[in-house]
């Protein structure tokens, strides 16, 4: 093994050392899956048929405790680290891939943004709500003229006045936009600054300066409510920002890093569900008088679904366990900003190789809406779009090779 | 080198004509007009308006490939072809029931039924007051399609009555003639199978649902699963299953 000595081996030790699963974790997943399975799975036909996220169920996934799964225990939370909550948005996305989406905005996006870079006021603040589901939490970065150069076209703006900032400007594809509480927010406070005079704020969404423009019409995921915000004269607190003035980069990069080793932990599971049901149907599933998965072209298919899965999987769990200890203000930049972007760039294309094979089995089935694995299918898009396109994922670890 | 994959540049197999040019400009015009604003609307509805197969009838767009005496546009297949691109163009959605209209079924009839057939139904397929299907996938049988077909027609006196259902049947829902594969002689196996044209009014037909599908949702009308339990034909379609094996 060609093994270099220097600043990295301490690292890849402590990779090493969380690769595996420990008993707790294997705990809380075994949990995670079963109520996945038996509570959020039969919602997700409803839910994708008419875009409806059922009412109370962020509170019901607090008191099933997938809610601050990284939030200390004295502020209700689960106290784990990243990588456990990456494996509960596993988990949560193989049996619903809607819900999983929402607890990712919420749990990580939001709470663990909040947990990781605010003032322990704000934590004291929003943390024990977003724990029990009483708020619910989301993100806005993305506008109508910012997606991959969300930094530097960004137009949201945050302006001082006496103890206040008023926002003005609009945020797009929010997810949980249309139910969310509590908002972190991306503004520019500095606009000369470019990257560098990004703040981030909470928005508390009864703000009379906030409204929901629409709730957008999804492929995939759907249920999980996407919005377009608007922010008009919004009037917010000096004591809402998150950080210094014009420190926000730090907080939107490593943030994203995280988030990126999340959506890997996410295709992850809706890749093992899609092979579960390419599986069963192969076996149940006859033509010309046989199973069709006795058909070598079929069995080929499954084989390559599983390493698939398996591989980015593999390289997920990787880039999670370096994730954890992560230092606060770390990250959007070296190792972690390059492997992270490394795994979510291959497990979200290993999911649409792994979703599309899977598909294919179910033949004309798999064409049809209302199939479990069609769902499956129009998920894929957004995760080689959304936390970075594929492109945007591989200028990153380009960059990080590069430098010099 | 196999001689047969080999490409022979001389032949101008995929170059249009003068007139096969013409014939794509014009259609493409008249599609883009008519019907490329319709997409959105009808893939959020998943409706084909009524107005559509009457409005390609009008402009000689159906029954590419029939002869003008049954009120087609006689035109080659290669034609026809284009003309089939240029709506898919247009529209995705209305290029698939046009397809399946003109070639699954009209041209399918044009080309194996008996004349008196042809004379009953093609002049309306060909002026867009018939709308055609075709009905060969089943639940059971989908790439297996002949061998595990399951729906049959057994001879009663002067009828035949057709029993079993289809599946992802593009115009299924909205169509008036769909033609039927059904099995005659189920010991015969692919050699057992007969072909026959069912009016969607007879008794014994049912659309058991509309299909809702992921992409062309501007809608070929879908598919339909049909229960054909009972239908009842004349005999003439005896002697055009002999024509047809």
């Amino acid at each position: 093994m060609n093994v270099q000595a220097g600043p990295g081996m301490a690292a890849l030790a402590a990779i090493k050392a969380n690769y595996s699963l420990t008993p707790e974790q294997r705990q809380i997943v075994d949990h995670v899956d079963r109520v996945a399975r038996e509570i959020l799975h039969p919602l997700q036909e409803k839910m994708d048929a008419e875009e409806w996220w059922p009412e109370d169920l962020f509170r019901q996934m607090g008191e099933l405790g997938l809610l601050g799964i990284t939030a200390p225990e004295e502020l209700g939370g689960s106290g784990q680290n990243e990588f456990t909550q990456a494996l509960v948005s596993e988990t949560i996305s193989k049996w619903n891939p809607a819900v999983g989406l929402s607890h990712g905005a919420h749990d990580n996006l939001c709470l663990n943004n909040i947990l990781r870079n605010g003032s322990d006021e704000q934590v004291r603040k929003y943390v024990p709500g977003l724990c029990s589901g009483e708020l619910v939490g989301a993100l806005g970065l993305t506008e109508p003229g910012a997606g991959s150069d969300a930094l530097g076209s960004m137009a949201t703006s945050a302006v001082r006045d006496g103890n206040d900032y008023v926002i003005n400007g609009s945020k797009i594809y929010i997810t949980n936009g249309p139910i969310a509480d509590v908002i972190l927010v991306y503004t520019k406070t500095d606009k000369a600054k470019g990257a560098k005079g990004i703040s981030a704020f909470i928005v508390e969404t009864d703000n009379p300066g906030f409204k929901v423009a629409q709730k957008l019409d999804k492929m995939g995921f759907r249920g999980s409510p996407t919005g377009e915000l608007v922010f008009e004269d919004c009037r917010v607190p000096a004591s809402a920002m998150i950080g210094a003035e014009n420190s926000g980069v730090s907080v939107v990069m490593s943030g994203l890093d995280l988030e990126r080793a999340m959506v890997a932990s996410v295709c992850v599971g809706m890749a093992e569900r899609a092979l579960e049901l390419a599986l069963d149907y192969a076996r149940i599933r006859e033509q010309f008088g046989k199973p069709i998965a006795s058909f070598q072209m079929v069995q080929s298919k499954l084989a390559e679904i599983y390493v698939e899965v398996e591989t980015a999987r593999a390289f997920g769990y990787r880039a999670l366990a370096a994730c954890v200890g992560l230092p606060k203000g770390a990250g959007g930049r070296g190792e972690i900003h390059k492997l992270t972007a490394a795994a979510c760039l291959y497990a979200g294309e290993a999911f649409n190789k792994a979703v599309t094979e899977a598909c294919h089995i179910h033949g004309g089935s798999g064409y049809m809406q209302d199939t479990e694995i069609n769902r499956l299918y129009r998920a894929n898009k957004l995760l080689e779009i959304g936390a970075g396109t594929s492109e945007v994922r591989k200028i990153i670890i380009a960059e990080e090779l590069l430098r010099a | 080198m196999n001689e047969r994959l080999r490409n022979v540049p001389d032949l101008p197999t995929h170059y249009l004509t003068e007139e096969q040019q013409a014939l794509a400009d014009q259609a493409s015009k008249f599609f883009f007009s008519e019907f490329h604003h319709l997409n959105a609307e009808m893939d959020d509805t998943d409706d084909l308006s009524p107005s559509i197969f009457p409005k390609l009838g009008e402009m000689g767009y159906l029954g590419l490939n029939v002869a003008p005496e049954f009120g087609g546009a006689g035109l080659d297949f290669t034609s026809a072809c284009i003309i089939t691109e240029e709506l898919s163009r247009a529209s995705a959605a209305i290029g698939l029931s046009h397809a399946a209209h003109d070639n699954l079924c009209v041209n399918n009839i044009y080309r194996n039924a008996n004349d008196d057939l042809r004379r009953k139904y093609l002049p309306g397929l060909c002026d867009g007051s018939l709308i055609g299907a075709l009905g060969l996938t089943e639940p059971g049988a989908g790439s297996d399609a002949l061998g595990s077909m399951r729906t049959t027609a057994r001879k009663d006196g002067d009828h035949y009555v057709l029993n079993g259902s289809k599946i992802y049947i593009t115009n299924g829902p909205i169509a008036d003639i769909v033609l039927v594969y059904a099995k005659t002689s189920p010991e015969k196996g692919a050699k057992g199978i007969s072909a026959f044209i069912v009016e969607t009014d007879t008794p014994g037909f049912k659309v058991a649902q509309k299909l809702n599908k992921m992409g062309f949702a501007a809608r070929p009308q879908a598919s339909w699963c049909s229960r054909i339990a009972g239908c009842r034909r004349q005999t003439w379609w005896a002697s055009w299953t002999a024509v047809w094996q």
